[in-house]
């Protein structure tokens, strides 16, 4: 076998230390570095108990009814488990930026939904579940508390 | 003194694991099919999504914090994500490549770093950043594409066995094993043995469903079984912190590397995450020098097999 000249290896030894020697630094400091990471994702234990945020909306003909506005997990940056992490910032921040994120959701849903009823009202929800074995589904929704409600001027998902 | 000898034969064993001369056919089909799979993947996004985002989810991560990057308009996004895309798909097809590639690798950088700025870290996109950095390095363009089909490679690759077509994909094993690793050990800190005793496993796994949307109810059932769930955790920390070994034995790569990927099919079955760049990236542990010559012509093949033993 050929031993690779000093100038042929440079390239892949650093990039060999800087993997090893970044995603150590990660480790140990137990912090984001992106794109270095300690890979937290399920590491912290989870208790019986999760909370959950869900968006809806309420058209002008029927009060009663809720329509989720859930973003696609499959063609949207901010949907599914970031979507909520958002959610809990928004909602311990400034209530002009969530009003902001409301209306966005609800003119989304009108544009990819042209012919869904117009929406009047956008309702923001904070839920508690808890894992219970014996039922059945085990996951069962405890509280379901209204964190937010925002009218839509005019029934027009894009107003202000 | 046997610190010389001692230190040769690690220089030996490093070398031959990183530079073993092989074919250039395997490094090429990575970069076709990575270059393929991720064009494809990021056309879902709409980049342009994000010029409308709160200021407050905005938590830039170091880059975009050090060079005080911002989020553009979304004609611009969108214009880097188009310009993004066309040279992954020159990459994929071996069009000026080492041009491509790099140029993917720096749009790649901002777009998918753009991303980790909104509320928190996707962890299933720094192996794609791996991935294009490797592929902008390397002469992963000698073979199977248009550059080589227009003479502009600098030596033959047909009769070529070089070491620069093999450190490329062990590199992208290393990235992949790291990051096991590291998870491992992170469960390890964070939560200690309590991760595999306690009920954690059996608390995700029953409320998968309301965080995620696992592909089967599976999950709810085994995480009603306590004993069940902390099986499959222990099982999952021992891989995670076996992933090393994948590089140093033969063997061991045989039955961890497809645990693995077992192990990550069952969270997405299970417990709902898909980690799709993952399963993307596994091509690199596909021998693709030995599946060419197990399907090409006898006049085309290698005197020397072990040289394709990737």
């Amino acid at each position: 076998m050929s031993v690779p000249s000093q100038h042929h290896s440079l390239v892949p030894n650093l990039l060999i230390a800087t993997i090893i020697l970044g995603s150590a630094v990660s480790l140990i400091r137990q912090r984001e570095y992106w794109p270095f990471s300690p890979y937290s994702m399920f590491a912290r234990l989870q208790g019986p108990e999760v909370a959950t945020f869900d968006i809806v909306g309420v058209a002008a003909a029927g009060a009663h009814e809720e329509i989720p506005l859930a973003p696609s997990r499959r063609t949207r940056i901010l949907a599914g488990r970031r979507n909520q992490d958002a959610l809990a910032l928004l909602v311990d921040g400034d209530p002009r930026e969530l009003y902001r994120y409301l209306t966005g959701a609800a003119r989304r849903f009108a544009e990819q939904q042209p012919t869904a009823p117009t929406l009047r009202r956008v309702r923001l929800y904070r839920s508690r579940w808890e894992a219970r074995p014996q039922q059945s589904p085990p996951a069962t929704r405890v509280v379901r508390e209204l964190v937010s409600e925002i009218e839509l001027p005019g029934g027009r998902p894009n107003g202000r | 003194m046997v610190g010389k000898p001692v230190n040769a034969s690690l220089l030996r064993r490093w070398n031959a694991f990183w530079f073993q001369p092989s074919p250039a056919i395997g490094l090429a089909v990575c970069r076709v099919l990575f270059f393929a799979a991720f064009a494809v993947y990021y056309l879902r996004l709409d980049y342009g999504e994000l010029a409308d985002i709160p200021a407050g989810i905005w938590q830039p991560i170091w880059p975009f914090r050090m060079l005080d990057l911002s989020v553009p308009g979304a004609a611009t996004l969108s214009a880097l994500r188009w310009l993004w895309q066309t040279t992954m798909l020159a990459a994929c097809i071996g069009l000026f490549t080492r041009i491509s590639a790099t140029v993917a690798l720096l749009l790649g950088l901002y777009l998918i770093g753009l991303t980790e700025n909104v509320a928190s870290i996707n962890h299933s996109d720094a192996i794609v950043v791996w991935g294009l950095m490797v592929m902008a390095v390397s002469r992963c363009g000698d073979a199977l594409s248009v550059d080589a089909w227009l003479g502009q490679v600098r030596r033959s690759p047909a009769s070529e066995q070089n070491g620069d077509y093999t450190w490329p994909v062990r590199l992208m094993w290393l990235v992949f094993v790291v990051i096991y690793f590291v998870a491992g050990v992170t469960k390890l800190i964070t939560s200690g043995l309590a991760w595999v005793t306690s009920d954690h496993l059996a608390n995700l796994l029953m409320l998968g469903p309301v965080v995620g949307s696992p592909l089967t109810g599976w999950g709810q059932e085994i995480g009603r079984h306590p004993l069940m769930s902390s099986v499959l955790a222990g099982l999952t920390l021992v891989l995670e912190l076996s992933a090393p070994l994948a590089l140093v034995s033969r063997d061991a790569r045989r039955t961890v590397v497809p645990a693995i990927f077992l192990m990550q099919f069952s969270i997405r079955v299970l417990l709902g995450p898909g980690f799709t760049e993952f399963f993307i990236c596994g091509l690199f542990w596909i021998p693709w020098n030995a599946v060419y010559l197990r399907f090409s012509s006898p006049r085309v093949r290698s005197p020397d097999p072990a040289a394709v033993h990737l």
